[in-house]
């Protein structure tokens, strides 16, 4: 019987730079850990393909299929061929459990209701439950009142629970996915209202211009800074990644893009879990099963590695930071007001949970490991986690 | 600074009111659209910018409450109800665009300028219902002295009283629902003269 090894850390708690696990990481291996943490303030870092350049061991990603496919210029469908062929698979895939919807009000949870409606009939519709709370109608008022009041049974996602119960009784779709491989930038970056000469701007041939972006420059109040050493260290990496990928990384926006595609997608899938307290071996095998980001399969992948383009992802103004999603829910139900003016508004669904309440690790068979409780396990299989590669 | 004004498209729209906002000692408000970097509207009144605020919620998400009169060439600009929509405001970076719904923060105008967006694109329909959602907000505002206290006090307290309006809470309800959902000004307003009883 082989040994436990941690297989993925929430790297949240590395924020804390007076936390013992920061202090204590230098001690395991020789590597920049500064410019590491000083990053993951920024997007947590778990790499999917190409060289890792992260500390850390990324067995997760094999062990959740969460590589990425492997690129095929030929992939032809477009997004919203790959939405409707999609609610159809997963009907019949998903098809032994109601389905429970969690809908913000948001552009990626409102085209998988878009989807719903457009292709599945009055009753197939009884099998659906939409949660949400008051915040979502204020994000899409128009949606909500004229089709999901005369078409779902709602829940109040208010107080909420992703537990036992609930995915006994569903599965639960997010719009969770979306932000990675269909936004126009990577994460914080959508945020900078980059203009569309900067965007499309030959990566390799402006370093600096990319550097200033991976500092968040630009603004002031609320995005997270990178130092200029950070950036820089974070800039190499990921040049030294994409050299390794065979994926087609021309432009700044393709480089932002990639930084958040390839790094952040582990985060995204786990990240739900970091909501609810206290999760157990089983907790985290029903979630693994029963939750399911919408935007998760290859297909999506496939479209977003080839549609990095200016008129399909993406437009002049900051509101088509989604355009392809935009124009998906436009072609349902006309709403030229969404279609134009929506933008992305910080998620609200989700509740406050205390840091201490929260799983620091993975085990490799989905045990979570606590700091307050666990520490000197932790120390111990620590060592199995780090990137040998490096 | 000179704004192009089409009074043209305006001169026919009963619910129209030429203002020119020309003092810096009173406290002027633009309601910024970030989308199309222009202001969509300009008030003195804080109350009204507020309301139009969550009003219009349903038609553009992302609406920033500006103070203009702080403006260093706000006396020089001519500033009035047509030249909105070609404004902007040097200092947009520092706009918090992911909580704009829900960010109550009143943004100081460093220096009014030329707005950015396609000033080709019409926005005259766009701008005639935020003058008719205003027209209605002031109406319903100025139906009673007690509505801004009223509408504080019984949030909380409920009072299952009356007091003596022309237009009742219910009925502001119902017209405050009606600006928010509406899109087609001769609908909206037969529909509102219909909940006040002057159809």
């Amino acid at each position: 019987m082989t040994s436990p090894c941690i297989i993925f850390i929430n790297q949240e708690f590395l924020k804390d730079s007076t936390s013992e696990i920061v202090k204590i990481l230098p001690s395991y291996l020789d590597y920049d850990w500064n410019n590491f943490i000083s990053s993951v303030q920024v997007e947590h870092i778990h790499i999917r393909s190409g060289i890792n350049y992260s500390p850390f061991s990324n067995k997760i990603v094999d062990m959740l299929a969460l590589r990425p496919p492997k690129y095929n210029p030929d992939f032809n469908l477009s997004f919203a061929e790959v939405t409707d062929q999609h609610l159809h698979e997963s009907w019949k895939k998903y098809s032994d459990k109601k389905w429970l919807i969690l809908w913000s009000g948001g552009t990626d949870s409102t085209v998988i209701l878009a989807s719903v409606l457009k292709n599945l009939s009055k009753e197939d519709l009884t099998k659906i439950d939409v949660a949400c709370n008051r915040i979502s109608v204020y994000e899409n008022p128009q949606f909500f009142y004229n089709h999901i009041v005369p078409n779902f049974n709602l829940i109040d996602s208010t107080y909420f629970r992703l537990n036992h119960d609930t995915f006994d009784q569903y599965y639960v779709f997010t719009g969770d996915m979306a932000e990675t491989p269909v936004a126009t930038l990577g994460g914080r970056a959508t945020q900078l209202n980059i203009d569309r000469k900067t965007l499309l701007a030959d990566w390799r041939n402006n370093a600096d211009l990319v550097i200033s972006f991976l500092q968040a420059r630009g603004k002031d109040n609320y995005v997270s800074k990178r130092s200029d050493a950070t950036a820089q260290w974070f800039y190499e990496n990921i040049k030294n990644n994409i050299n390794s990928v065979d994926v087609p990384i021309e432009t700044c926006y393709d480089f932002f893009w990639w930084s958040w595609f390839n790094n952040t997608w582990v985060d995204v899938k786990l990240r739900s879990l970091h909501y609810q307290p206290y999760q157990t071996k089983e907790s985290i095998i029903k979630y693994l099963d029963n939750f399911i980001p919408w935007f998760g399969t290859e297909n999506y992948q496939h479209w977003a590695m080839n549609n990095n383009k200016i008129g399909v992802k993406y437009g002049d103004r900051f509101s088509d930071r989604k355009l392809a999603l935009k124009q998906y829910i436009y072609d349902f139900n006309k709403d030229y007001h969404y279609f134009k003016y929506k933008t992305p508004l910080d998620s609200t669904g989700r509740g406050t949970i205390r840091q201490e309440n929260k799983f620091f690790c993975l085990l490799d068979d989905f045990t979570p490991l606590y700091l307050k409780t666990n520490m000197s396990r932790i120390r111990q299989l620590l060592p199995t986690y780090i990137n040998n590669n490096l | 600074m000179h704004i192009i004004n089409y009074v043209e498209d305006y001169q026919n729209f009963k619910y129209f009111k030429y203002e020119k906002f020309t003092n810096a000692d009173i406290d002027t408000y633009g309601l910024y659209n970030p989308v199309d970097d222009c202001f969509i509207t300009i008030t003195t009144s804080i109350q009204t910018a507020f309301i139009l605020k969550s009003i219009l919620s349903s038609r553009y998400f992302n609406l920033h409450i500006c103070r203009i009169n702080s403006a260093k060439n706000f006396s020089s600009t001519e500033i009035d109800t047509l030249s909105s929509h070609g404004l902007s405001l040097s200092n947009r970076n520092t706009l918090d665009l992911v909580y704009a719904l829900t960010n109550p923060t009143i943004t100081v105008v460093d220096e009014l300028c030329i707005t950015s967006r396609d000033r080709s694109v019409s926005h005259v329909p766009e701008h005639q219902w935020v003058i008719f959602c205003t027209y209605w907000i002031d109406f319903i505002q100025n139906s009673s002295i007690y509505y801004q206290t009223d509408m504080i006090l019984n949030s909380f307290l409920q009072l299952d009283l009356g007091i003596a309006s022309d237009v009742t809470p219910l009925m502001q309800q119902q017209i405050f629902k009606l600006l928010y959902f509406g899109m087609d000004i001769l609908e909206t307003e037969q529909s509102i003269k219909e909940i006040l009883g002057t159809k």
